[in-house]
């Protein structure tokens, strides 16, 4: 009985240091070279912390990639940089997969080939942003570099998660 | 063991609470989608079917005579009998010899299938087969009617529209049939569904004169809130590129919600916009033989201004209207072939923009050209008075 309060106790303790390392989620915000896509407006309180997380679906480990942001409050631009896989001094990563797996595919020559995929998945944290006053902000995003290219034209395969 | 319970019981609820603190705001665009008003009313109904619209004839001897937009697309088909299944009032179309369907388009949004527009021309002797009480009974069954008058109704999650008229002069009958379409997605669609009927009242309309828009305000007032609500989904793309993204020599060309592109915004730097100006006084004074486009800018300078056409055995001529020039190519290597394209210049906090469409016709220009200006000047397609 010990052990088992105990354990859930531990659990429960972990949990909540998970939920306040990496905050709460606020809105993940699918980012793309054609287009800018923006978080819509949050209501922020000076000194409230944003966590900028790129999350990565790749078929590599190490994609390079740079997405540019603006953050405005009230329409009036606040922030305008970049952020990329090494912008952040932290290398904070989460909820990371890897999966691979081998499909059989026909060549041009009608032949059965094998293919080796492997799949990468994870949350890095990439930047912080500490409101300077209470308002509405906006955060918006544009990838500008991303290596090697996604395999999909409909997504690509990269977004912006923000936790407060 | 006291102690591990009270904190399994004080932990609990903080690591649930601790999780929930946050304020977004949902993004209240898509809000605005859902269907709204139950009935239209009738007052500013009549003011959406007052609205202007200038007109123009389309005819086939002896076959039609009707009145449409004069910036609208049509395609007739004429069907055999049993090739079209529709009925209205008495009139049965499968039993019809040759009924002639004309289907309209906004010249504006030729792709977008924001509604369809069908006219039906049924050659008939007799004036009284058609009423709205035969059409509610037959068609509208549970639907929702959000208006009706004498000879026209509006029902249905589709806002369909019907209106119809007997042309005594060639002895038929002309029936408008629209709907605006199920899946796309803007507000007011009641507003749509009004201008469609405005359409279908104005098909016999003969006594009409052109009377041009004289600015994108008046434009706005009077086209349906969907076509702009269009252009300034894409015009708002536009914004924060010209605040901070976009660089010097990059374009953008926004996407509508149809997934088609309309206008492409380009940043120049100075030698860009000097060797533009160059071109525009060389053509002016017929010595484009001295003008030359800088090796390092040449590719692009190209692409953006002359579509990958620019040669010296080409033909030249613009019209200047305030901050846009009107550029008109004849491709000597396309059998003399004249394009058309609209460059209007955007200047914002010290930085240069080209706004640049090929979407030009003798049905869009005025619109295009009103709207690239006003950009241009409030960097912004909004009007303050209309801004809710």
């Amino acid at each position: 009985m010990k052990i088992i309060l105990k354990t859930i106790v531990l659990t429960v303790l972990l949990t909540l240091c998970g939920c306040h390392s990496v905050g709460k989620e606020l809105i993940e915000v699918p980012v793309t070279k054609e287009e800018i896509t923006s978080s819509g407006e949050i209501n922020l309180k000076k000194g409230e912390t944003i966590s900028f997380w790129t999350k990565i679906n790749s078929g590599t480990p190490y994609p390079e990639y740079t997405i540019k942001y603006l953050i405005e409050e009230n329409k009036k631009t606040i922030e305008f940089d970049s952020i990329s896989r090494f912008t952040y001094e932290k290398n904070h990563i989460i909820n990371a997969t890897a999966t691979s797996e081998d499909i059989t595919e026909k060549n041009f020559e009608e032949k059965d080939t094998i293919i080796h995929r492997e799949n990468f998945e994870f949350e890095l944290e990439n930047k912080k942003f500490t409101a300077p006053k209470d308002g509405k902000y906006t955060f918006a995003f544009k990838l500008t570099k991303y290596e090697p290219e996604s395999q999909s034209s409909f997504s690509s395969g990269v977004s912006i998660i923000l936790r407060k | 063991m006291k102690i591990i319970k009270i904190i399994y019981l004080l932990v609990l609820p903080l690591s649930i609470l601790s999780c929930k603190r946050y304020n977004l705001e949902e993004n209240q665009g898509n809000n605005e989608l859902i269907a709204q008003a139950t009935k239209i009313n009738k007052q500013e109904a009549q003011k959406i079917l007052n609205s202007k619209v200038n007109l123009t004839s389309f005819s086939e001897p002896g076959k039609f005579n009707i009145s449409i937009p004069d910036n609208y697309i049509s395609a007739v088909t004429v069907y055999e009998q049993g090739n079209i299944d529709l009925k209205f009032g008495k009139i049965d179309f499968e039993t019809r010899k040759d009924v002639i369907s004309i289907d309209l388009t906004s010249a504006l949004l030729p792709r977008e299938r924001l509604c369809s527009q069908s006219v039906y021309i049924v050659q008939e002797e007799n004036p009284n087969l058609i009423s709205i009480a035969e059409i509610k009974k037959q068609i509208v069954k549970e639907n929702h009617i959000y208006f009706e008058d004498s000879n026209s109704i509006i029902y249905g999650e589709n806002f369909t529209v019907i209106h119809y008229a007997y042309d005594s002069n060639s002895k038929s009958y002309i029936i408008y049939n629209g709907e605006v379409d199920h899946f796309a997605k803007f507000p007011e669609k009641e507003n749509l569904a009004l201008h469609m009927l405005k359409n279908g009242k104005n098909l016999l309309k003969k006594d009409f004169k052109k009377n041009p828009f004289n600015s994108w305000e008046e434009y706005v007032l009077n086209t349906p809130q969907a076509e702009i609500y269009l252009f300034k989904s894409i015009f708002n793309k536009l914004d924060k590129e010209m605040k901070a993204f976009l660089d010097i020599n990059q374009s953008v060309s926004p996407r509508s919600e149809g997934n088609y592109d309309y206008v492409t915004f380009y940043r120049t730097n100075d030698e860009m916009d000097f060797t533009y100006l160059n071109f525009l006084n060389a053509v002016k004074t017929n010595t484009l033989e001295n003008f030359t486009i800088p090796e390092k800018i040449s590719s692009d300078f190209d692409n953006i201004f002359f579509s990958s056409r620019y040669s010296l055995s080409n033909k030249y001529s613009f019209t200047q209207i305030d901050n846009l020039t009107d550029l008109k190519i004849t491709d000597s290597g396309y059998n003399n072939r004249v394009f058309e394209k609209l460059i209007c210049n955007v200047q914002y906090e010290g930085k240069s923009f080209y706004l640049v469409t090929n979407e030009v016709s003798d049905l869009t220009r005025d619109f295009y050209i009103k709207m690239f200006n006003y950009y241009s000047k409030n960097k912004t397609l909004d009007i303050p008075a209309l801004k809710k």
